[in-house]
């Protein structure tokens, strides 16, 4: 494999709108589990967060594809990942 | 991805290179899986095809109750938990006595005694295993397993396969929103084929129109896919972890709408074949399998599974009351009461499978993934006639297009050859539709390393995928004797329109075969003339 080929790995916007934004999507949808109302027939909270997950990836991967504010957008994933994941953290040791 | 230079981005150019690279990256799988989709859609009319059958609704003929009872009294009591009975493509009716428990892959199965019954209630087969397994292994679904499997696994171990049919998925996302969002004009787009237009200019025009029509096709189908893999893969025990913190049967029973102890005090149950008429009257056809619990018990139910019926776009699901034979509810696909998540998931399957309105809602579903396979080949093509005009390396790029676009329909084909031609000297059907696929792919292989010239190795394949949809249906006759007049007689309407699409798919290869050689004589004509022309000039 060529060394330019590579040159894409050291590019910040691979790294966010790729492993981050599917790393991120995962843990939002983990946190769903936790915080939506499971409804009557109580399967809501399992099943709605399944449904999401391609439409919140898609959704975060588009904006971090096409921001022209890549500061923003890598904040805007820190605070998605550290909210969602303290929300999984207080399910499991709250 | 120009990250140093982002005011100068042009978000249209973002979006190309997206679009591109999507398309590019995992284009050659995509296919894959789209042409598989396309083939999975009427995949239980090939079942049926295969094994020359047509529905001949044994529920209804046979005494499913006398039945049970007595299969009941020569199966262990640990397997009457539950009894599943459907009907096979082979005009049996199967009954499925099994109790549920880890398989040795760790995931919760069904494992029990599988009885096959001809229609004069005599049991042809008896088989004891996990459910998965005697799946795996029945040979009357072969071929169609085999095509399904492709496309939603590739073939590869669970759960790598469902993971990247799932990136799949979201690759073919990223494909259609892109050309979505990078269209300026979408409307001219959908009819702007130039009639001066001839060659790649001409192949541009027709990715652009097909890929305009199939946008909204492409993204159902991009989403419903990748969630069905990724939910199968990891997203149903991970919520598990979550939202019962692991417990796994909970999860189960919280999706299936069962209560998790239920009382085993011995009780006669109602007669089966009385809540089967009601069924069958409620919904105006017959189910495609009845899920009894827990005979014999206080806890006895029963469940009836219906395909989407006319007028309605979702699956039902009817339960009664095992002890009285009273009719109890309309059961959600997931839960106990309706809800959002399960009126979504009733609404997402047939969406994905395209079985919402019968046979004909089918052919539109086969029409455009045919148009989105032709969106990936095009796209394939106008990247390698591209970068073939710069660096002369490149043409194994092009080489590569035509061996995976026409190679595996031909390997498709071959797979099904192996099914009927094994099926008569009566070997075992799932093996050998494998093998024949993996020895067609071999010789397919070995063809386009050693055909130097790439128009000659396309015609070649279009040839032997022309000749094998001639063969197909012959073989098929011969191997079963059922020919299109006992079918047109018996209603078999899936092996007509298998047949039926398998001839004109015939006369399309040959048809593009012809068109192919015309050109080449065109051109050596053209050729020619040009050396004559030059001969006099000097």
């Amino acid at each position: 494999m060529s060394r330019t080929s590579l040159l894409f790995l050291k590019n910040r916007r691979f790294w966010l709108s790729g492993p981050a934004t599917l790393l991120v999507s995962l843990v939002v949808m983990l946190a769903m589990a936790v915080w939506f109302p499971p409804g009557v027939g109580k399967v809501n909270n399992i099943m709605m967060p399944l449904f999401m997950f391609p439409l919140i990836w898609a959704v975060i991967f588009f904006y971090t594809y096409l921001t022209t504010n890549m500061r923003q957008a890598q904040w805007l994933l820190v605070a998605l990942l550290v909210v969602n994941c303290a929300i999984l953290t207080f399910k499991f040791l709250g | 991805m120009h990250e140093n230079t982002p005011s100068l981005r042009s978000r249209a150019k973002a979006l190309l290179s997206l679009h591109s690279w999507s398309g590019i990256v995992l284009g050659m799988l995509l296919y894959a899986v789209i042409f598989t989709g396309t083939v999975a859609v009427v995949a239980e009319e090939i079942g049926e095809w295969s094994n020359s059958n047509y529905p001949q609704h044994l529920m209804l003929s046979s005494d499913v109750d006398k039945t049970v009872k007595r299969l009941s009294a020569q199966t262990p009591k640990a397997y009457l938990d539950e009894i599943s009975v459907f009907e096979n493509d082979r005009q049996q009716l199967v009954y499925f006595f099994h109790t549920h428990k880890q398989n040795p892959s760790g995931d919760m199965d069904e494992f029990g005694v599988q009885y096959a019954l001809n229609s004069q209630g005599v049991v042809v087969t008896e088989k004891t295993g996990f459910g998965s397994d005697l799946y795996a292994q029945d040979d009357t679904y072969a071929l169609s397993r085999f095509l399904v499997s492709i496309h939603t696994e590739l073939h590869i171990p669970s759960p790598w396969g469902l993971i990247l049919t799932g990136i799949l998925g979201l690759a073919m996302l990223i494909a259609s929103v892109s050309g979505f969002m990078m269209h300026r004009h979408l409307f001219t787009d959908m009819f702007s084929i130039r009639k001066q237009r001839d060659g790649q200019s001409l192949k541009r025009d027709s990715h652009t129109v097909a890929g305009t029509w199939s946008i909204p096709f492409a993204i159902l189908l991009a989403f419903t896919g990748s969630f069905f893999s990724f939910s199968t893969a990891f997203g149903i025990p991970a919520m598990g972890v979550v939202a019962f913190g692991g417990d796994q049967e909970a999860l189960m029973y919280a999706m299936v709408g069962e209560q998790q102890h239920k009382s085993e005090a011995p009780m006669e149950s109602a007669n089966l074949n009385f809540m089967l008429k009601d069924a069958v009257q409620r919904q105006s056809a017959v189910p495609s399998f009845l899920s009894i619990s827990h005979i014999g018990t206080e806890s006895a139910s029963v469940l009836a599974f219906f395909m989407p019926n006319e007028g309605k776009v979702g699956y039902e699901q009817l339960v009664y009351d095992g002890t009285n034979g009273d009719f109890v509810e309309y059961k959600p696909i997931v839960g106990t009461e309706p809800s959002l998540g399960s009126s979504i998931l009733s609404l997402i399957y047939p969406i994905h499978f395209g079985t919402f309105a019968g046979l004909w809602s089918k052919i539109i579903w086969i029409s455009l993934g045919v148009a989105a396979c032709y969106v990936t080949i095009t796209g394939l093509q106008l990247y390698a006639h591209r970068n073939e005009k710069n660096e002369s390396s490149w043409q194994w790029f092009s080489r590569m297009c035509v061996w995976g676009f026409l190679g595996l329909p031909l390997c498709s084909l071959a797979s099904a050859v192996g099914f009927f031609i094994s099926g008569s000297m009566a070997t075992n059907q799932s093996a050998w539709t494998q093998l024949s696929f993996v020895i067609a792919a071999a010789c397919i292989s070995v063809l386009s390393l050693s055909i130097k010239n790439i128009q000659q190795l396309k015609k070649l394949l279009l040839a032997g995928n022309g000749l094998f949809c001639l063969i197909l249906p012959l073989l098929r006759f011969t191997t079963s004797g059922t020919g299109w007049l006992q079918a047109l007689q018996h209603n078999m309407l899936a092996v007509m329109f298998i047949e039926i699409t398998l001839l004109f798919c015939s006369v399309w290869c040959f048809f593009a075969l012809y068109k192919s050689m015309q050109f080449d004589e065109q051109k050596s004509k053209q050729n020619t003339t040009a050396f004559s022309t030059q001969g006099t000039a000097k």
